[in-house]
């Protein structure tokens, strides 16, 4: 095998950088408007283009092969973080003027963590250009993954992500277009076209005067991070600041961005809702959802939640269905400080946090196809178990798996909890070493939100909380924690390999 | 409809096992005897256990050879039969809280299946025959899981369970009695030799003037539980009652305990060269050593403990009886940091090697699921490559790696749906308990441990859980015991059916 060929990986990253000052003009043009910092966006989007243009010139015609493309991705990731930090150290205000900060928020905004080191969180503080920008790179972050999903992760055999290709419904997605640009675009449309209509709907509610201090601002501002499933919001109180029926909209727009967004388009595309329920994914992912739901409405109700929820039944089930929408689907948003709830829901909450999205949405974390494959590998064992002669394949939607990608799948799993396991020991002994209290389920929550792109925790790290109290150390090691969990792990880990380097 | 198990077979061997069981009584009946205290409970047990035993298996007489099927069922039984009928004396005695029914089969649960985690709140309230008979049905619970672990779970092929090393490869998994026997036979012997010598050392201690409260009757006791990794102690402090010195001997116990009963075979037999060709023996070493060190320099920075003496002590020995899963402790490490905890905390999901007395994941499938996970990450770069996964030199086949995976997850999701059901029904019965007490408490009970953080911590008990949370958890320590998929299998409609 050849040599790696990394011009070719940094020259296509050179592009991705290049083209980042595109969106750069969005804030830029909110800071003309609102005459704040509109410089700051300038200066980054002229750092960008030179900087992508030079990189583009390591190699004139780069191709991708696998190695390269796991290097390219990674880089992106960590490059595109680096570039989106500087808006926030030029703007110098507040705890992000930091760089280390700077570099924290950027990459929490496009892995779509929502993890945030911001004390205040208020326009006081910071210009809206820079809080319009921090919610762009988590939308921007939703276009990467989505690429990352139907062009990369599902062609290398990592993971198990390669069973998204059995799963994709109706024609499947290699039919759905001939070409992966082909197919990107038409997610990004479909993704485009969803952020625009929450937009209006979120505006709509303002106009129709039930949707109080949800400003166009505020619209825009909160559909850019509620497709990729990000949770930015540029709210102090997140989605408390805001009536019961945007609370609706929201998770039922959360919900959509969970679900693989090719199924979405054979549902819109072939007019055919049924699809859905044929999606053994689909199912799986909203019984999930819904049974969680149900149980911490109950639990909520009877009094293990906040003042609003105990005894209101709306008011439990709204902070349920929403809380458990955003925590499954790692968004981040919070509708109520469920800080304040008691342990059994808040466990119940973190054990969500290891269901993920569906394969090909913009979740992040384990994913739910995973878990159906998990379930189905337990079955067939018990069965094999008792009938040690029987040879029994595994279906998926009636296609049969790949033992390999099963038992790749099984490999994320573990090691999925293991980077989480090692995470929060490292959270835990590097904080206890700065002399920082940390209870050890405000460490583990932290690390599952981290690595999962979920974003608040429990504790200090809660909603209306955040991570500015860690040491620059433990920042940077979280740092690296969402891009792992971002990438789905292997494709970073493999980077730092011997074989990946050598010939 | 026709049944595809052979009932009859797999019960009769359970009335077996409990008629044999009949004869441990004699030995708290003996104690009870020589102190002066009543033999009641122990003759009543003795006679519930025969009678039990004996009728099972007349009723059931005429079944076949026990097979794959059957060996579910009767390990799977065996394990509960033990556990209620081990959980009369406790009733009887009618002593402290052991004397209700409920909280009597937890200690008896936790005891055969060697976990630790105990109930009992004063232990000045009980005899010395009660609480000798605590400790040696965690002896035997150590003896029946080396004899299945060995004899049968091996053969099954059963969530990696067949990467345990094994003395000779037999083929036919549908005659399992004369291999049970044979196997049995040797690890009898070996175990009942170490936990002579355990008895001798901990005494000679005593005798040569450096523990005065290791008297013989605490020797024979903590011999017990150390070589079956299981934790009780009738001293109310566990460990911390003794001198330094005791503490430093019973590591050696734990160690051995969690080391494969094949392996020490062999080393006893003269084959030391096995211990350095089993790559599991040496993962086992590197993982302790590593969790030892760490625990010990967080001890020494937080200044937790006098004495850098102190620090090394504790720091090895409670790093050492969470990761074998014993559940001793010689410090209330209720008391350290959070990060000294949630090092111990992390200890919980290893477990020592396959063969072992210990519980919980075990050494062998972390270090498959290492081996095979570095080789996912090499043919990610090299797709086109064929390399299989080794241990100790010979090949893993992709079916068990795939079941060790399988396994570890499994282990994981119990673990976490179990935290939740425990968080919840103490909510539910308004017994305040935060989440990491929740989670640790579900690890410690379902990974065999014994004692977790918070209520549930070394120097404290389990009494303070509701009864519906109790009874959960004598379900989730016989679950964790035979590791899950025997007694998941039951519950399957096809393994009663054709």
């Amino acid at each position: 095998m050849a040599k790696l060929d990394w011009r070719s990986s940094v020259s296509l990253v050179g592009t991705v950088v290049k083209y980042l000052a595109v969106p750069v003009l969005f804030p830029l043009a909110i800071g003309l408007y609102y005459g704040e910092d509109a410089w700051v966006f300038a200066v980054t989007a002229g750092i960008a283009l030179v900087t992508g243009f030079l990189l583009e010139r390591l190699d004139t015609e780069p191709s991708l092969h696998g190695r390269e493309a796991f290097l390219m991705v990674a880089v992106s990731w960590l490059a595109v973080s680096v570039f989106g930090a500087f808006p926030y150290v030029l703007a110098d205000a507040g705890a992000v003027a930091h760089p280390v900060n700077a570099l924290f928020e950027s990459m929490s905004g496009f892995t779509t963590t929502g993890a945030t080191v911001m004390e205040d969180i208020s326009f006081e503080t910071h210009s809206r250009a820079v809080m319009m920008w921090r919610q762009m790179t988590q939308w921007l972050g939703g276009m990467g993954i989505i690429v990352l999903g139907v062009a990369i992760l599902s062609r290398l055999s990592v993971g198990g992500a390669q069973l998204m290709e059995t799963e994709t419904p109706g024609q499947g997605i290699e039919k759905l277009a001939p070409s992966i640009v082909q197919t990107a675009r038409i997610l990004w449309g479909l993704y485009f076209v969803a952020t625009a209509v929450l937009v209006g709907l979120l505006y709509g509610l303002h106009i129709a005067d039930i949707a109080d201090g949800m400003t166009l601002y505020n619209a825009v501002a909160h559909a850019l991070t509620t497709m990729p499933t990000g949770g930015f919001s540029p709210e102090a109180r997140s989605i408390e600041a805001f009536s019961p029926a945007v609370q609706w909209t929201l998770a039922a727009f959360m919900l959509v961005a969970g679900t693989s967004f090719a199924l979405i388009w054979t549902v819109v595309e072939e007019r055919d809702p049924l699809a859905l329920v044929r999606n053994g994914e689909f199912r799986l992912y909203v019984g999930i959802v819904g049974a969680a739901s149900a149980l911490g409405a109950v639990l909520l109700f009877l009094g293990a939640g906040t003042d609003a929820a105990v005894g209101g039944v709306e008011a439990s089930v709204r902070e349920s269905v929403f809380q458990f929408v955003s925590t499954v689907t790692t968004t981040g948003y919070a509708s109520a400080d469920f800080n304040l709830w008691g342990a059994s829901t808040q466990l119940l909450l973190f054990a969500s946090m290891f269901v993920g999205g569906m394969v090909g949405s913009t979740g992040g974390g384990v994913k739910v196809l995973r878990w159906k494959v998990v379930s189905k590998v337990l079955r067939r064992e018990l069965y094999t178990v008792s009938h040690p002669d029987a040879v029994v394949p595994l279906r998926l939607s009636g296609r049969v798996l790949d033992e390999d990608a099963v038992r790749s799948a099984l490999a994320f799993l573990v090691i999925y909890f293991l980077v989480f396991l090692l995470g929060a020991v490292v959270i835990m002994e590097d904080s206890l070493r700065a002399g920082l209290s940390l209870s050890n389920f405000e460490a583990l929550s932290a690390s599952a939100a981290l690595v999962g792109n979920i974003g608040p925790a429990f504790g200090v790290v809660g909603p209306m909380g955040g991570y500015g109290d860690f040491t620059n150390t433990t920042k940077m090691v979280m740092f690296v924690m969402m891009w792992m969990g971002r990438l789905e792990i292997l494709p970073v880990l493999v980077v730092f390999t011997r074989p990946f380097w050598r010939e | 409809m026709k049944l595809s198990v052979d009932l009859r077979a797999a019960i009769a061997l359970v009335g077996s096992v409990l008629k044999y069981l009949t004869v441990a009584f004699v030995l708290p009946a003996g104690v009870a005897v020589y102190y002066g205290e009543t033999v009641v409970p122990f003759v009543t047990a003795a006679v519930v256990s025969f009678v039990v035993g004996v009728g099972l298996e007349t009723v059931c007489r005429g079944g076949g050879d026990l097979g794959g099927r059957e060996a579910f069922l009767t390990v799977a039984l065996s394990w509960l039969g033990v556990a209620l009928i081990g959980a009369v004396p406790f009733i009887v005695a009618g002593e402290g809280v052991l004397a209700s029914p409920m909280s009597a089969v937890f200690e008896s649960m936790s005891g055969i299946t060697t976990t630790g985690a105990t109930v009992v709140e004063s232990f000045d309230v009980h005899s010395r025959s009660v609480l000798i008979w605590r400790q040696l049905i965690q002896w035997l619970g150590g003896l029946g899981i080396l004899v299945v672990a060995t004899a049968i779970l091996s053969e099954l092929s059963v969530g990696g369970a067949q990467l345990m090393e094994t003395e000779t490869q037999t083929q036919n998994v549908n005659k399992l009695t004369p291999r049970i026997e044979e196997t049995a036979r040797i690890i009898v012997r070996l175990y009942v030799a170490l936990t002579v010598a355990q008895t001798a050392f901990l005494y000679s201690l005593n005798a040569v003037g450096l523990a005065p409260r290791m008297t013989f009757y605490n020797a024979v006791a903590h011999a017990f539980t150390s070589v079956s990794t299981s934790g009780f102690s009738p001293e109310p402090r566990s460990i911390e009652a003794f001198a330094p010195v005791v503490q430093w001997a019973m590591i050696p116990g734990m160690l051995v305990g969690a080391t494969s009963f094949i392996l020490i075979y062999y080393v006893t037999h003269g084959d030391t060269a096995r211990l350095r060709r089993s790559e599991e023996f040496r993962f086992y070493g590197v993982v302790l050593s590593v969790f030892a060190v760490t625990a010990t320099a967080l001890l020494v920075l937080d200044g937790a403990h006098a004495t850098v003496e102190e620090s090394l002590r504790h720091g090895v020995f409670n790093v050492v009886s969470m990761l074998t899963t014993t559940g001793y402790a010689s410090t209330d490490f209720n008391a350290w940091s959070s990060a000294g905890k949630h090092l111990l905390f992390v200890c919980m999901f290893f477990g020592g090697m396959a063969g072992s007395t210990t519980c919980s994941i075990k050494m062998v499938r972390w270090l498959v699921v290492a081996k095979a996970f570095r080789r996912d990450l090499f043919k990610a770069v090299h797709p086109d490559a064929v390399r299989p996964v080794r241990l100790s030199g010979s090949v893993v086949d992709e079916d068990t790696v795939r079941d060790t995976y399988a396994f570890v997850l499994v282990s994981l999701v119990f673990f976490f749906g179990f935290t939740v059901f425990v968080a919840v029904d103490s909510a539910r019965a308004a017994v305040s308990l935060d989440e990491f007490e929740a989670m640790s408490a579900a690890a410690a009970t379902f990974f065999n441990i014994g004692p977790a953080f918070g209520d549930a911590g070394p120097m404290n008990s389990y009494a303070g859980f509701p009864e519906t949370t109790k009874l959960g958890m004598v379900v989730m320590m016989w679950v964790g015991r035979i590791e899950i998929i025997p007694i998941l299998v039951l519950l399957t409609p096809t393994y009663w059916r054709r």
